[in-house]
């Protein structure tokens, strides 16, 4: 008869097989696993919602900034050595639109000397009321995206009338409420032909009343007519700061003499903001997932005491202790997953209801998605060390013993 | 008197498991002495029962003879190879292939089913989930249980849950199955037939020891060891019954 001679093969412990083991031990109690996993979905929740309304938040600060200018450079020509203005080329407008990150050019043309704007020919001269006379192009309107409260924009019929469109502040000082109406600039009247909203940092649309460039072209004589005298740049969102540097050199290649401004260092205060709601949001999320990870060792230290039989069976059945360990690491990253995955749904959900309290798109950062389940993972393999070493120093001798 | 074991072993074949001169003492003060010297040898299709009263030492022999525990001194040796050189994770591999148990709790896990818990024997063989099942489908065949495979422990009676663990051990086709109180948690009708059933397996091939305290069960065995206060105080060859 023939006898092993040999050790036989090292006893084997499939990974699939210890997710599953994880899984069918998660599965069988429900209220244990809730309970257990309750603090990393906590955690993984307001990671989720806080980060998500972060996000969200900077969505709409993003529109709202970039609605009120903080997306705009001014470009305009400067004075020269001599005190006049150097004009910029003609082709500036075009060779700005060039550039990487700009995404509209609008530009006003030099408005010719000495024309005020009255409500009508009987306001006497010296109550001018602040109002600038601006001469646009057409390309302003989608430049500074402007949003009409009433009436239209020029067109290529109207650009070359004697009509205007009033700045919102203009409107009110000249008491204007519709178009239609008429307004004596210049010694001429005009009609009205739109009012726009306020056009936020762009103040000075805001008090204007502008004249069709056409129009100004072929009615007024001057040196400096049908010049540009600012351009105002349209940024992609986020790309005010990229290509401020460049406009200068864009608008008149190899002249110092022009001015740019971007129109706020608002840019910056929504990263700042946001920041400190992420950071936020990743404080909250250690501490809670801190406690999610003792929550998880308390009840993986029961677990293992509960299961001291089935410890001692499975090593009777040839587990290494590696292999118990193992299974019990396994089984406390499998209640922290349940507890991960419920956390992003708990915290979209929570996010969703931020961002529709406030009326914000809602933003659920891909990566927070994405990185929430693994983080749950570590957390409660991390914490399932400790009863899975503990487990598996158990000695297989339990199995004999009445539990 | 273990001079005595060894001269009463009249078994031809190589043994199985055997162990020289081991004895247990677990430490304290004074320290306790559960096993006096003791030397024993389990060949292939033996039938042997450890019977005496509790705390006699019989479940520190059964753990010791099993692997379940290292003996304080003496020698434990599985096919002739000496454990005490060896790792936990050889001792594991060597308890994985050539040694099963069979426990008075039974030790089901009741989320699974019964073929599922009888795969659970091979757990640790490397074998694929689909071989397991198929084995463990065999096994409770073996045991009476072919059509128990998909019930789950909380639908079976004591006996049938007994007869599931005895599946899971043998699916394993161990060299020796350890047998604690098999019919401690049953009524005797059904410890009946749980008793007839490992005395089947002796008799195909697989050396069966039992551990109990019911004289009667005992006698069902073909050799009897009685222990009291860790020592063997009787060997009894004779026939079963």
């Amino acid at each position: 008869m023939t006898r092993h001679s040999a050790v036989p093969a090292p006893s084997r412990f499939r990974f699939t097989d210890a997710l599953r083991t994880a899984w069918l031990n998660v599965s069988a109690r429900p209220q244990r696993t809730a309970l257990a996993s309750l603090g990393v979905a906590l955690g993984i929740a307001s990671l989720t919602a806080l980060t998500g309304a972060a996000a969200s938040n900077q969505a709409q600060l993003l529109a709202e900034l970039d609605r009120m200018g903080a997306n705009l450079a001014v470009v305009a020509p400067a004075l020269g050595p001599d005190k006049l203005v150097v004009p910029l080329p003609d082709t500036a407008p075009q060779t700005v639109q060039r550039v990487d990150g700009v995404a509209d050019v609008g530009v006003f043309e030099t408005a010719p000397d000495d024309i005020p704007v009255y409500r009508n020919d009987l306001v006497p001269a010296t109550e001018a009321g602040g109002i600038e006379v601006a001469v646009a192009r057409p390309d302003v309107f989608d430049a500074i995206e402007a949003r009409l409260a009433a009436g239209r924009w020029f067109d290529e019929a109207t650009r070359g009338l004697p009509v205007t469109v009033l700045g919102r502040t203009a409107a009110d000082r000249l008491g204007i409420v519709s178009p239609g109406d008429r307004v004596w600039i210049g010694g001429q009247w005009y009609g009205v032909l739109g009012i726009l909203e306020s056009a936020g940092l762009a103040t000075q649309i805001d008090t204007a009343a502008i004249l069709g460039d056409r129009w100004v072209r072929n009615t007024f004589e001057g040196p400096n007519t049908g010049e540009i005298s600012t351009m105002y740049v349209r940024a992609e969102s986020g790309q005010i700061g990229a290509i401020a540097d460049t406009l200068a050199s864009a608008a008149s290649p190899g002249s110092p003499f022009v001015n740019v401004s971007v129109l706020s260092e608002l840019a910056d205060a929504r990263t700042t903001t946001d920041d400190a709601l992420r950071t936020l949001g990743v404080a909250l999320a250690a501490i809670a997932l801190l406690i999610g990870a003792v929550g998880i060792a308390n009840t993986m230290v029961v677990t293992v005491l509960e299961r001291r039989g089935e410890i001692g069976l499975r090593r009777s059945l040839g587990a290494r202790p590696v292999h118990i360990a193992l299974q019990f690491v396994t089984e406390a990253a499998a209640l922290a997953l349940v507890g991960g995955l419920a956390g992003v749904a708990l915290g979209a959900g929570a996010a969703a209801v931020l961002a529709a309290i406030a009326g914000q798109p809602l933003v659920i950062p891909l990566a927070i998605v994405v990185a929430s389940p693994a983080i749950a993972v570590v957390v409660g393999a991390t914490a399932g060390l400790y009863p899975a070493l503990r487990a598996a120093r158990l000695s297989p001798t339990l199995a004999l013993r009445a539990v | 008197m273990t001079s005595a074991v060894e001269t009463l072993s009249v078994i031809d074949a190589p043994p199985v498991i055997e162990v020289r001169e081991v004895t247990k003492t677990f430490p304290g003060t004074p320290p306790a002495t559960a096993l006096h010297p003791t030397s024993l040898r389990i060949g292939a299709g033996d039938q042997l029962a450890v019977v005496g009263a509790s705390g006699s030492g019989k479940s520190t022999l059964l753990s010791i003879l099993g692997t379940l525990d290292a003996p304080t001194t003496g020698a434990v040796l599985v096919d002739g190879m000496d454990l005490a050189g060896m790792r936990e994770a050889e001792r594991s591999a060597i308890r994985a292939s050539r040694i099963s148990f069979v426990f008075q709790q039974f030790h089901l896990m009741a989320p699974l089913t019964a073929i599922d818990n009888v795969a659970t024997g091979l757990l640790y063989t490397g074998l694929s989930s689909t071989q397991r099942r198929e084995r463990a489908a065999l096994a409770l065949e073996t045991v009476g249980l072919g059509h128990r495979l998909q019930h789950r422990p909380g639908e079976l009676s004591g006996g049938e849950q007994q007869r599931v663990a005895i599946a899971r051990a043998l699916v394993r086709e161990p060299a020796v199955l350890f047998a604690d109180e098999p019919t401690g948690a049953l009524d005797s009708t059904t410890g009946e037939a749980i008793i007839a059933l490992l005395t089947e397996i002796s008799d195909a091939g697989t050396a069966v020891v039992i551990v109990t305290h019911d004289g009667g069960i005992a006698n069902r065995f073909g050799r009897r060891i009685r222990l009291k206060d860790g020592r063997v105080t009787d060997d009894d060859r004779g026939a079963a019954r």
